[in-house]
């Protein structure tokens, strides 16, 4: 079984590709350098101490988490002549823009996320172990949200629908009963991102090409 | 946040204060993880600071001239079996920045203080 804290990682790992994105090399490289000794250096520091992987991995996820808005606000301060300054830097200034939709979708999927490890099953642990079903599913809906989420630019209408597969439980939570999505607030922000997802089906796919030299 | 031109954030004195600190004990630079451990246990605070917050005040703060950063040799990361650091340090005018800052805290101190 993949540990959360294994899990954590990724998910940042996944969130610092993501808003570094066609920025220029070094920048980009030295983003991602940074925040990658940062984690090794955090998985290290929680072991040392003795905290359990569950334990580290949901501080990794919040310290991700709570610098979502200063991560986009860093993107957008990035000098213009370090985003690539081609046509398809052009479009990503515009994607920036469009993407608004990614801060409620991200913060859906970590409570998914977070709700799933705090109702997860003791019986995991041996001699029985076991599953419970109703986290397996919760944990799959945040991982399909953040999975659109990154796959928004290369496949808009996969993303999309995957997107708005992962919040549907937060649209019905306040009136059938689970509380760990804000209630009335959780489903604001499920109804955001559909709409975002929406609209981000109808644009078209962006694909990777490589800039001329 | 915005700020007033020529005066620090909270997380910048923060770290400027922490990152002197660790001079004084002998640790000259230091990398992020580092700095988020010292502001944590510092202030007490339960959570380190968030990994978008942490960073952007250290790219804002070197761009500011408060702080400056290298890499270290990958060589040197290769051989502990861990990914290479960015290291910083508090410049000169980091120093002032936030023996100015202390300064102007303690006047206010003294300023509220009841006669």
């Amino acid at each position: 079984m993949i540990r959360f804290e294994t899990l954590a990682i990724g998910l940042v790992r996944g969130w610092v590709r993501l808003y570094t994105g066609r920025l220029e090399c070094e920048v980009r490289d030295g983003r991602r350098a940074e925040i990658e000794s940062d984690l090794w250096e955090h998985r290290r520091e929680a072991s040392a101490a003795g905290l359990r992987p569950t334990q580290s991995g949901l501080e990794i996820v919040a310290r991700s988490i709570l610098g979502v808005l200063a991560d986009l606000a860093w993107r957008r301060a990035v000098p213009r002549a370090a985003v690539a300054h081609d046509q398809g830097g052009a479009q990503m200034s515009g994607n920036v823009k469009s993407s608004w939709w990614l801060v409620p979708a991200t913060v859906l999927a970590g409570l998914h996320i977070f709700a799933a490890v705090a109702n997860w099953s003791p019986g995991w642990l041996p001699p029985a172990p076991t599953t419970d079903p109703l986290a397996v599913v919760v944990l799959g809906l945040g991982v399909a949200a953040l999975v659109g989420v990154a796959l928004r630019n290369r496949a808009p209408k996969l993303a999309g629908a995957l997107v708005i597969a992962g919040v549907w439980l937060p649209l019905i939570a306040p009136f059938y009963g689970p509380r760990e999505y804000g209630g009335f607030f959780g489903a604001f922000l499920a109804v955001l991102v559909v709409v975002g997802a929406i609209q981000n089906m109808t644009r078209r796919p962006i694909t990777a090409e490589p800039r001329p030299a | 946040m915005r700020r007033k031109p020529g005066v620090l954030l909270p997380i910048e004195i923060s770290i400027l204060e922490a990152g002197t600190d660790l001079r004084e004990r002998g640790q000259g630079e230091f990398h992020g993880f580092l700095i988020a451990k010292e502001m944590r246990n510092r202030d007490a605070a339960r959570r380190l600071t968030a990994h978008g917050t942490l960073y952007k005040a250290l790219d804002r703060m070197e761009r500011a001239g408060l702080l400056e950063s290298r890499w270290e040799d990958p060589s040197i990361g290769a051989e502990a079996g861990r990914p290479r650091r960015r290291l910083y340090r508090v410049t000169g005018l980091g120093e002032q920045a936030v023996r100015a800052a202390r300064s102007a805290e303690i006047a206010r101190a003294i300023e509220l203080e009841p006669a």
